[in-house]
């Protein structure tokens, strides 16, 4: 029996499989996409501010001693953690944007290994609200010594938003190799953030 | 000095030589033999500890990863031969799985869908259908693919040749799973039978259930959806297989272990050849009882 030799059933069969498989992938690539771009809502009514973030992340809610109100973890990132917080900050009468940056840099520059910053500029979220963009990279070390692990280079990106008398302080942070591929989850973030 | 009779001796009997090989006897002869080897190394580790280099572990990965083929080679090519009726081609189906393997099935998994970023992070039912669509599908639709356009419908002369393709085509596509799951983790010994005997054994048992089906394809009159249905059928169960494997893998935890029992994900798939195997079995028999009853086998 030659190809052309096939029966109406055998064609319709094996067409109808190539069709399935077709299907198949398609229905994959749409399920990894809704999987990865999935997301979970966060709000917090004493600052006023609402988001949603990947649902797969580990979500810590700061309390009164901790310096950000919400915390996304990625669990399965390796080395380092991607990570995605916010903060609110109380601002003076007459300060601007660059004091919040110089207040941010100075904490840090304290805090943080190798601590650099790379850019300030200004930006333009989605909902057309007008921010400011800091990039910083510094050196990671593990806590546990007894790991004895290499220090990873992180690089991140504050968004800072000048709201009634508050800075909002949207921060990424990524491990060097991994931020750029990352970044859309940053992204998707910044777009569902609610400042009421 | 007395003459002795002359003795009629009975006329030896020639070896028996069969029409067709049987598939499923000298399948199940390899299984028990990989099995076999799987164990020895599984005792050599446990008892032996080897420390090996990783050029040495990558040397025994990469032998045991071939160990299916050479077995199939020995005993089902070598059978097949010497059978009345041997079946033509298996050899460039085998070859032609591992191509489509290495060429668009393994990049396709680990590439355009990236699973392992994904997928071991998600909810069990999420997991199965992603491991299903990802994984299942494209593995199972390779090999239709590569039987429908080397060997079907020409070399399918009876019921039990879909079962000896599909296992030729299975254990190609489980060869180039094993060497790239071999050279991409340098894992020990031990895990690399446990992970070869797995993949090699799944992939064989499931892609019966396509072979099966392209024979009825040629042989019956099936409804025209049994053979799409088939290929989703034997994709959800590489799907709940790798779900499941993962999950076996890291069991319970109690306050006397971790509880990792890699060795239940052999399990797993000695459990899906023992169904399988019996299923599609009962099935061509019960087939081919049926068409010897009908009036066209009679006339």
């Amino acid at each position: 029996m030659t190809e052309q030799g096939l029966t109406l059933r055998q064609r319709w069969a094996t067409w109808l499989t190539f069709a399935l498989a077709f299907a198949a992938l398609v229905g994959g690539v749409l399920l990894r996409s809704n999987t990865e771009n999935a997301t979970f809502p966060f709000s917090d009514t004493k600052t006023g501010l609402a988001v949603r973030y990947p649902a797969n992340w580990l979500l810590e809610r700061g309390t009164e001693r901790d310096d950000f109100v919400m915390r996304a973890q990625d669990p399965a990132a390796i080395p380092f953690k991607t990570t995605i917080s916010l903060s609110s900050l109380l601002l003076g009468q007459d300060a601007n944007v660059y004091d919040v940056t110089e207040l941010l840099s100075v904490r840090r520059a304290a805090a943080l290994s190798s601590y650099r910053t790379l850019d300030i500029s200004a930006i333009t979220l989605p909902d057309g609200l007008q921010a400011t963009q800091m990039t910083y990279s510094y050196a990671s070390a593990e806590v546990n010594p007894s790991l004895k692990s290499i220090p990873v280079m992180v690089r991140a990106a504050d968004v800072i938003i000048l709201n009634k008398g508050q800075a909002i302080v949207a921060t990424y942070l990524a491990d060097a190799q991994s931020y750029d591929q990352n970044q859309h989850y940053f992204g998707e973030f910044l777009r569902r953030l609610e400042i009421r | 000095m007395t003459a002795r009779p002359a003795l009629l001796s009975p006329q030896e009997e020639g070896r028996q030589v069969r029409t067709y090989r049987p598939v499923w006897r000298t399948a199940s002869i390899e299984i028990v033999l990989l099995l076999i080897v799987v164990g020895v190394v599984l005792m050599v580790s446990r008892f032996v500890h080897p420390t090996l280099t990783e050029t040495q572990k990558t040397a025994v990965g990469i032998s045991f990863a071939l160990l299916p083929l050479l077995l199939w080679y020995g005993i089902s090519y070598r059978q097949e031969a010497q059978a009345r009726r041997p079946r033509g081609r298996l050899l460039i189906v085998l070859v032609l799985s591992m191509l489509a393997a290495n060429a668009v099935g393994v990049p396709l998994v680990e590439r355009v869908f990236a699973v392992d970023q994904w997928l071991p992070t998600t909810g069990g039912l999420t997991r199965i259908i992603g491991y299903m669509l990802a994984y299942g599908v494209t593995s199972e639709f390779l090999k239709f693919a590569v039987l429908r356009f080397s060997v079907w419908p020409i070399y399918f002369k009876t019921r039990a040749d879909g079962i000896a393709y599909s296992m030729a085509a299975g254990l190609g596509y489980a060869a180039v799973l094993s060497i790239n799951y071999v050279v991409n983790e340098a894992p020990e010994p031990s895990a690399v039978a446990l992970r070869v005997a797995g993949i090699t054994l799944s992939q064989v048992a499931i892609g019966t259930i396509v072979g099966f089906q392209l024979a009825e394809l040629t042989i019956g009159k099936p409804p025209v959806l049994w053979m799409p249905l088939s290929v989703a059928l034997a994709a959800l169960l590489q799907g709940l297989y790798v779900a499941f494997r993962a999950g076996l893998i890291v069991g319970g935890i109690s306050a006397t272990a971790t509880g990792n029992v890699p060795a239940a994900s052999l399990g797993i798939a000695m459990f899906m050849v023992v169904l399988l195997f019996s299923t599609i079995s009962f099935l061509i028999n019960n087939a081919e009882r049926r068409a010897r009853r009908s009036p066209e086998f009679s006339s």
